[in-house]
Formats: C-alpha cells, structure tokens, sequence
C-alpha cells in the first residue's frame, strides 16, 4: 500500500512525519502549481470550489507516482468538503484511476470507526507507536504554526524582505528533517534567533492586518497568490484566524489537544452578528474578524473560494461587523481565473485606505491633545 | 396581526406547514407575489454577487414585504428538518444574512428548526414561534397539529404526482393518464423548479412538447432511501439526498427516457451532486442534461437547448422501436 494526501500548505510537513514514524510508504504529490490547477480543473466539476480542483490535481499527480491510496478527513455536512473524498474518488476511477479511499473522521460518529481506520492507513503498528507517531505529527503542526507567526513578524519589519523569505523556506527544510521532539524544538528556537538577527527598519510600526475565511485558501500560499508574503513585502503585520494545528485538532482529534491559538472562543465573539453555525468555518470568519477589530488591528481580508457556502454567508455579514466595529474589511474571492496582478493592485489599494485612515485618526488625535481642552 | 412571508426557497418546501400553524392561531399571512421581472431584478441588485439565483431572487421577495404593511417578516432558520442531515449553509445563516443586508425590515420573526438529532424539535420551534406571538401552549399545540397535517398531505399529493400549485394549497384533482411517448425525470430544488419565473418555466416546456414530466417529489421516501443505502458515504443534505436518490431510481426505471437537472450557478450541493448524477448516467447509458441558470440566462438559448434534447429523446426511442428483429 502507497498512501497520499492532497496538499494544503504546509500541512504535508506533520502528515510526512507521521508516516516517516511509523514507517509507512507514501507518496507526497508534487507542490501546487499551476499545471496542478489545470490538471484539476480539467477533470472536475466546473462549479465545484477551487480546493477541489486542485485536490484533484494533487491525486492524479500521486497515482502516476504509484499511490494507490488516498488519505482524507471528512465532515457530515453542510460544508461540501464532507464529500469530497467520495466524489473525488469517483471522478478518479472513471479516470481509470483506482485509489482506495480512507477517511479519518469518525463514521456516524463512532470512535472504534475511526480507530478502525487509522488501523487501516498503519497497517499492524501496535497503538502506542500510532500514539507517538500522532504526537510527534501534531509536534511538528504546532512548531510550524509558530513558525510562520515569526516570519509574519519579520517580513515587514526586515530591511531586506527576501532575507525572511530564506529564513522561512530554511525552517521548512529543517522542520520536515527534523527526527525526534528536541529536533522540532530546536528548528523553531533557531528560526527564532536568526530573524533576531535580521536588519531591521528604524522605529517601524507597521499596520497589521488580520486574515480570516475558508481554511484551504487561508492556509496554501498557491491557492490564495502567497497574500501573506505579499502582504509582509508592502510592509503589513499580518496574522490570520486559523492555523494548521487548530485545523488538525478539531477535524481529526476532536478538540482534545490545545492547538495554537486556540479559536473555540471565535464562535461566541461571532454571536452577535451570526448566531449559529453555517458548517465550515463561516461563523469561526465573523468570528476572527471580530477578535482582530478588538485588538485593535487596522483592517481585516476576507479569503474565500468562489462559491464557498459557510463563507458567503460571512461575506454577507462582515460588513455589518465592518460598520459596528469602525475596521475596514475587504474581501477577495479567488477561483481558478484569478490573476496575481490584479490581487496586487487591490492589496496596495486596500493598504493605502487604511494607512490613511490610521494617520487621519493619529492627526485628530493629536490636534485635540494639543489644541483642545 | 399581519405576518409576511417571502415566496422563496422554504417557500416551497414547507409553505403549508406555515400557513396551517398560523391560520390556526389566528394569523394573517401575506405572501409576497410570484416571481416577476421587476422583483427578480431588484433582488439581483440587493444581493451579494457571488451568491446562488434563488438567494438573489429571495431578496427580492423579502424587499416587496416593506410596502405590504406586516407586523413581523417570517425567517425561520431550518438547519435540519430530517436525522443526520443539514440543508443549505446558506440557510442556516439566512436571518443574519438577510437583517445585515435590507436594515429597515419590519421584525423578524424566527425560530430555530433542527432535527437533526431528535424529530421532537419541530414542535419545539413551533411552540417557540407561537410563545413570541403571545399564545397559550393549548393553542400553540391545536396549531402545530394543523400544522404537522397539513404539511403531511401536501408531501402526499407531490408523491401522487399533483402540480405543485395545486398541491401547495391542499388540493387535489384528477391528472390527465394518457399514455405519452416521452417521460423525463426533471431533477432540482424545488424553489427553482416551481418558480415559474426562476427557472424560465423549464417544467411547461418541456410538457409543451408533449413529454410528461416527473420530479424528485413523486419518488416515495423509502425508495430515496434504498438508493442513499448504497451510496459508501452517506448523503448529508437533505434535498440533495433527495434529488440524488431520485435520479438513481430514474435511471433504473425504463419507462423514464432521459433526465433533465435545473441547476443555478453557484450552488454548492448541486456542484457535487449533478457530477454524480451525469456519472451514474453515463455508465448506464441514460441520456442527462444539466442547465445551470443564472440572472443573464436567455430565454431562447434555453428553448433551442430543450427542443434539441427532446428530439435526441424522441429519436433514441423510435430507434428502439425499430429494431430489426433478423439483427
């Protein structure tokens, strides 16, 4: 057996470890690209969401390389990701391409299903060495959230940009070279140290900018035109509502681990303006909007895929949140006609309104300090 | 009091089950009127781009209530009406959706419908509405079981056959039996389907033709069941599960010729479903079209694509008729 996985950002880095643990063989399709989309867009349904296309493309990439497995978390609905493997596996055997399909999730909600199934994807291992190949896994999901919150941190504020760039692809290297927890540890301390030891600009407060929406185009750099590096190189802290980790402990481990930045808190900020869940992420979207407005963050995107159910429902929304807590918000749907040039012309624009709008409320400020009372 | 109610999506679907609980406790409904250019386009205007036909025409529904004098717009927010299934995202945040975006609404008035994990929670809601309107639970109850009734017989007549206008208001009437050449298994949801305006009148064209139409209504729960069984992983949307187990029992039945699925652009469940649909098709040879319609959808394009499929039809089965027996 060869199992594989679709893509989504960083995420092959703890799945890799996981079946380096326990030995298993796999086959991590080639990095999304162009081709990648194409290849997907090809084969799928036309109106199916941009994340399917390019799982799509991931899996027939995998199957030339031998794969003939293919790993998938799941959902009961109503976000059509719950049916994803099933569909995508169909489309796929009438492609004459014939991979078993093993879904990590709870059937009806069953534990010893789900234990059954991770049987299945690990063949005989004995649990304790599943365990250990979970917790090392997950490790590894946690250090590369911190990861990339160090080179949010540092893309803006560094001199020369690109040198974080090479700091992050560095830490990638080593984080998915990295064998045992002390290894893991160690990657993140020295990522932690080198961008101490960037040239940083003078007495920079950059803007900061949060990042919500729909989980795949928030976390796969290809899927979204890399927004955050984009983001960083105009000189924009930004952070964004869901990391790998937080993703990984409420589909597959049901909540039970503390994941980084923890967002169960999102769903009960989101309330006020959307007061039940929609399936997918699009209260956890309200949600993160809120809690960035209230850190006082300068302006809030929205990343969705066209025709996303759960986030068109918090696009709808979010400009009422917009409205009541005074945060611009601006939202950018991406599907596979996008172009980058074009994202790159509202990004700027959209910096532009809240730069402004940030020294607007400093000079009032000041003119009542100085000439009020 | 005057209660408006928007003829648009759960319209539809569960319109006599509404109009039954209110008329027993006492209430006027006002319902906006049928689909029209006018309203069809300011909807379009109201509505975010990006979003489905029927939300875009819903809007428009929603809009017409301001002028009509009600004391409170009716939003239900159906998150579930069957175990183990969920309908629309875009459902289940419809109220919140629909308050942030026309701010000079009359109240809403809504209550949470989930019976995802225990049928009970229908009178739950119900009672819920009928508390917020100041009721007794004496008469809430007389209300929910007009309601619950009412809503029985109209899944009834569906499954008999009736036209959904005439099923819609509890009546039924005697069907036209001849025997026609042509028999096509039109599939979607029912808020496009028995729009008129939405959905260009697919269905009256296609009877135009002289071929009868059956829809997803007229399959008998037991069988969508039997079909949704087989499927690996089970089907979480109800009308979907629905539509898909009803285009698996056409594509069985022979006295069925072809299938036809209204789609609109930028529904997320018919995206999945059509594909298996168009797949289930191919493998056994059945003939299938998919029209997606959206705003700009023409109505000639659509006639010309219709009478070409109808044709093929009618080819295919004069063909098989004409077999020679000697090979």
């Amino acid at each position: 057996m060869k199992i594989t996985f679709p893509h989504m950002g960083n995420i092959w880095i703890p799945v890799k470890a996981l079946f380096d643990y326990l030995d298993i063989e796999f086959v991590l399709p080639p990095q999304n690209s162009k081709r990648t989309l194409s290849l997907g867009t090809q084969h799928s349904p036309e109106g199916a969401c941009l994340p399917f296309k390019l799982n799509i493309g991931n899996l027939i990439d995998a199957a030339a390389q031998g794969a003939d497995t293919m790993l998938m978390t799941g959902g009961v609905g109503p976000c059509r990701f719950g049916y994803y493997g099933d569909l995508e596996r169909d489309i796929l055997a009438d492609l004459g391409i014939n991979l078993k399909l093993i879904t990590l999730e709870p059937p009806d909600g069953s534990l010893t299903g789900l234990a059954r199934r991770i049987k299945l994807a690990a063949g005989d291992k004995p649990w304790p060495r599943i365990i250990g190949a979970v917790k090392f896994a997950y490790g590894k999901a946690l250090a590369m959230d911190r990861i990339e919150d160090i080179i949010h941190w540092a893309r803006p504020r560094a001199l020369n940009p690109r040198l974080a760039e090479e700091i992050y692809r560095q830490a990638q290297t080593e984080l998915d070279q990295a064998r045992d927890a002390k290894g893991v540890d160690r990657v993140v301390r020295d990522t932690r140290s080198r961008v101490r030891g960037l040239a940083l600009k003078q007495d920079y407060e950059p803007l900061r900018v949060g990042i919500v929406g729909e989980i795949y185009t928030l976390l796969d750099p290809f899927s979204c035109h890399d927004i955050e590096r984009h983001l960083g190189h105009l000189g924009v802290h930004v952070d964004r509502s869901i990391y790998i980790s937080g993703w990984i402990n409420e589909h597959v481990f049901q909540g039970l681990y503390k994941a980084y930045k923890d967002i169960s808190h999102h769903k009960a900020l989101a309330k006020p303006f959307l007061n039940h869940t929609v399936g997918g992420h699009g209260q956890e979207t309200i949600g993160g909007a809120v809690d960035f407005a209230r850190h006082g963050f300068d302006g809030v995107i929205h990343l969705l895929p066209l025709t996303c159910m759960p986030e068109i429902v918090a696009a709808s929304i979010l400009p009422q949140v917009s409205k009541s807590l005074q945060i611009p918000v601006m939202t950018l749907y991406v599907d596979e006609q996008a172009g980058e040039a074009g994202l790159l012309t509202r990004l700027e624009a959209f910096i532009d309104l809240i730069d402004r709008e940030k020294r607007m409320n400093r000079r009032i400020s000041d003119e009542q300090t100085v000439l009020g009372g | 009091m005057r209660i408006g109610v928007p003829r648009g999506l759960l319209f539809f679907y569960y319109y006599p089950l509404w109009e039954a609980f209110f008329r027993t406790l006492g209430v006027e409904l006002v319902v906006s009127a049928p689909t029209s250019r006018p309203l069809f386009n300011r909807g379009v205007v109201l509505a975010s781009d990006e979003t489905c036909l029927p939300v875009k025409v819903f809007f428009g529904h929603i809009e017409s209530l301001r002028e009509k004098q009600v004391d409170y717009v009716f939003l239900p927010r159906m998150v579930s009406m069957e175990k183990r299934t969920y309908l629309c995202p875009k459902l289940l945040g419809f109220p919140e959706v629909v308050t942030s975006v026309i701010t000079d609404l009359p109240p809403v008035l809504t209550a949470n419908f989930n019976l995802r994990k225990n049928p009970k929670e229908l009178d739950k809601a119900l009672h819920e509405l009928g508390k917020q309107l100041g009721y007794n639970a004496r008469r809430i109850q007389q209300a929910v079981e007009a309601a619950r009734e009412a809503q029985a017989r109209f899944e009834d007549l569906l499954l008999g056959g009736q036209e959904f206008d005439l099923a819609v208001k509890g009546r039924s009437a005697e069907r036209n039996t001849a025997e026609v050449a042509l028999r096509i298994g039109v599939l979607g949801h029912a808020y496009m389907l028995y729009d008129r305006f939405t959905s260009l009148d697919i269905k009256g064209k296609l009877s135009k033709f002289g071929t009868e139409i059956i829809t997803a209504e007229t399959v008998d729960s037991g069988e969508i069941d039997h079909y949704m069984e087989q499927l690996p992983k089970k089907m979480f949307w109800s009308h979907s599960k629905r539509i898909l187990g009803a285009a698996y029992s056409f594509i069985d039945d022979p006295r069925v010729h072809g299938l036809v699925h209204l789609s609109c652009f930028g529904c997320g469940p018919d995206s999945m479903i059509a594909d298996m649909v168009e797949r289930a098709c191919r493998r056994r040879g059945k003939p299938f079209m998919v029209l997606t319609l959206d705003e700009h959808t023409g109505e000639a394009g659509l006639v010309t694509r219709l009478e070409a499929y109808v044709d093929m039809l009618r080819r295919r089965v004069e063909v098989e008729n004409n077999i020679s027996a000697h090979g």
